[in-house]
């Protein structure tokens, strides 16, 4: 009872903090979830080299801050640029050829390969160690009770923006039309003269987009190493699977994940958070198999 | 034609092992001696002056005759501060390249995996900075040149009591290393009347501590003990800052890297930690002197408390060697016999446990952007 009361009552102080920091970490998840999610659903495969997306921007960013010595949100639109044209080679000169000749499990496989050969690069040019955009604390914003850190903010922001104008563009443009005719039915939409793979390589590159701005955000908020990209990746499939398929599965789960992530932490000792949190998970598959959103109708 | 394969079978068979067997010891016929450090990872900082500082003693070692006329080749092996990868890096030191002794590693964890398999080939393990008290009972081939953590934690807890600091909590990376110096202090710290709030626990690869640092809002204690490595430790620290804590923090020896002020910047200043006083570079005898002008020459960089450790852990062995001892248990016995060494960080002396006595503790602080003493302390012992 005294634990109890007592738990309450840091919560109740604490809870400001709790609330930006579980936004931020679901608008991270977010960010990926719905890159996963978008491949997924029109691709019909995990594709794990958004977790190469995720290091080129992070890295990209560094490079331009500590090397060019560019301003520092210069180098974190610059490093969501270099992202976005690395998803766009990868997915050209690599996905596409793949998706003619492998099934699922196959270009499964290969994009883990494609994520561990980034690791190594990774590694090779800019080390081990920790690298982070920014030194130090950051600049705070104050809103009534709560502070905020001006990326917080943006990492918040910036992902509200950039996922409800993806989904606008999904269902009311002719692109979004077609990508919601390749999901529910690839092999009717071909016959019916869609550009079904053209399509699947845009939702990959828009795919890597996002996981290059969830990389950046990394890098600027926390700080990246070369093999964080896999942990990241699977919170965010973790979290698309609890939320089930389609965007909005994508953000509810994120959402979900990381308030119980965020929650657990507070409350319980770091071990007991990531096992809580995959507790949740099992419980979904075993209790809704389609997630927390039902979505096959409408997956976007 | 069975007799013809049968024949060809053992002659190949035997010219590989004799391959084998030139193969380990050199080409020269040099000594080989294994190290096994964290040189890629989250770690990498260390393992890297680790490297150097084994490299910088063989270079010495080397320099003045090697080992009975033999030169020494030192066999690195990556442990990436991994348990499950440390135990196949001893493991193919001690089969493949058939070295007598390892010197190994920079984390408690990794030490530890690999101790029962040094223990079971009779393959001396020198631990430079691995700090678990259960490396203490590991074995009779297990020898490590850094105390144990009952030291530091038990001085930290004394220290504070001391300076009247009432209520820390605690925040540890859930490793040997800050699971055992967590419940040390705690339990010094409780037996002096202090009072631990909250003892949370990270796991080794997290990133965002705000959930913890909530809490530990939440509960204002006067102080925060954070037992980390150098990167959890900077996110930490600045992460507590963006929070609002307003809490003095305190930490452990394994903060005292650059890496940790690059990372954290200001956030760092004010941290106060203590460490084992055998290697302070703001002060150096003549022989630290002379290592360390030695090392910037060839490294361009200063050594820390790593390289400094594992320079004298490879000493160690080596000055074993040089008596005669060559296999794993006539090292052990020569330094049972000898007992005391000289080396980088100061006279080195063994217990019967294998553990290195005598060693002073300091309190240091970040200040300006560098590692600073705080304070000169009295030596304390384990229990006392």
């Amino acid at each position: 009872m005294a634990f109890g009361s007592s738990l309450l009552h840091d919560i109740a102080i604490g809870l400001p903090v709790l609330l930006a920091s579980g936004l931020t970490l679901a608008a991270l998840y977010s960010l990926i979830g719905v890159g996963f999610s978008l491949s997924f659903t029109l691709g019909k495969f995990f594709d794990l080299s958004l977790g190469a997306c995720f290091l080129v921007g992070g890295y990209s960013a560094y490079f331009f801050v500590t090397t060019a010595s560019l301003p520092f949100y210069l180098s974190m639109v610059l490093g969501v640029v270099v992202a976005g044209l690395s998803s766009g080679l990868l997915g050209v000169g690599f996905i596409a050829p793949l998706t003619r000749r492998l099934d699922s499990l196959s270009l499964f496989v290969a994009t883990l390969a494609l994520l561990y050969i980034a690791q190594a690069l990774a590694s090779l040019a800019f080390g081990d160690t920790a690298r982070v955009l920014r030194g130090g604390s950051a600049p705070m914003l104050t809103l009534g009770q709560a502070s905020v850190t001006d990326l917080q903010a943006l990492q918040f922001f910036t992902a509200v923006v950039v996922l409800s104008l993806l989904l606008i563009g999904l269902r009311r443009s002719r692109l979004g039309r077609f990508a919601r005719a390749i999901a529910d039915d690839a092999n009717l939409a071909l016959v019916f003269g869609l550009p079904v793979r053209s399509m699947i390589l845009r939702a990959y590159i828009t795919a890597g987009c996002l996981a290059g701005l969830a990389g950046v955000f990394y890098a600027a908020d926390r700080a990246l190493e070369p093999t964080q990209a896999m942990a990241a990746l699977l919170a965010a499939m973790v979290a698309t699977i609890i939320g089930g398929e389609g965007i909005g599965g994508a953000v509810v789960g994120a959402c979900i994940l990381a308030g119980l992530e965020t929650i657990l932490g507070f409350a319980l000792p770091g071990n007991w958070k990531t096992t809580a949190a995959f507790g949740v998970l099992l419980i979904f598959l075993a209790t809704r198999g389609g997630g927390a959103v039902v979505t096959t109708d409408r997956r976007f | 034609m069975e007799r013809v394969f049968t024949r060809s079978a053992a002659a190949a068979t035997t010219l590989l092992a004799i391959g084998l067997i030139a193969c380990n010891r050199g080409s020269s016929g040099a000594v080989k001696i294994g190290a096994a450090l964290p040189l890629t990872g989250d770690s990498a900082a260390w393992g890297r002056q680790g490297r150097w500082g084994i490299e910088a003693a063989t270079n010495e070692i080397n320099a003045s005759g090697g080992i009975q006329g033999r030169q020494l080749d030192v066999v690195f092996e990556d442990t990436q501060a991994i348990p499950r990868v440390a135990i196949g890096a001893i493991s193919k030191l001690i089969s493949v390249n058939g070295v007598p002794a390892v010197v190994g590693d920079i984390m408690s964890a990794t030490s530890l995996a690999m101790s029962p398999i040094a223990e079971e080939k009779k393959v001396i393990l020198m631990v430079p900075t691995a700090s678990a008290p259960a490396l203490t009972n590991a074995g009779r081939f297990i020898y490590r040149v850094w105390p144990s953590d009952d030291v530091e934690g038990s001085f930290l807890a004394k220290w504070a009591a001391e300076r009247r600091i009432r209520r820390i909590c605690i925040l540890h990376i859930s490793t040997d290393y800050g699971l055992g110096l967590a419940e040390i202090f705690r339990k010094r710290f409780e037996a002096l009347g202090g009072a631990v709030p909250s003892v949370q626990s990270y796991a080794q690869d997290e990133t965002d501590f705000r959930p913890y640092l909530a809490r530990i809002k939440a509960q204002a204690p006067e102080a925060v003990y954070m037992i980390s490595y150098y990167k959890d430790g900077a996110l930490i620290l600045r992460q507590a800052r963006e929070t609002g804590v307003k809490a003095h923090f305190l930490g452990a020896t394994a903060v005292e890297s650059t890496e940790l002020l690059k990372l954290a910047g200001a956030a760092a200043e004010g941290l106060i930690y203590p460490t084992i006083a055998d290697f302070d570079q703001s002060n150096p005898t003549p022989v630290q002197k002379a290592f360390i002008d030695r090392f910037r020459a060839t490294y361009k960089t200063d050594p820390d408390w790593a390289a400094s450790h594992t320079h004298d852990a490879l000493l160690v062995i080596a000055e074993a060697m040089r008596a005669g001892a060559q296999t794993g248990d006539a090292i052990r016995q020569e330094i049972d016999r000898r007992h005391s060494f000289d080396g980088v960080t100061g006279r080195i002396t063994f217990d019967q446990n294998g553990d290195v006595v005598g060693k002073k503790v300091v309190m240091k602080t970040i200040k300006n952007g560098a590692f600073m003493i705080l304070a000169d302390e009295s030596d304390v012992k384990a229990g006392k």
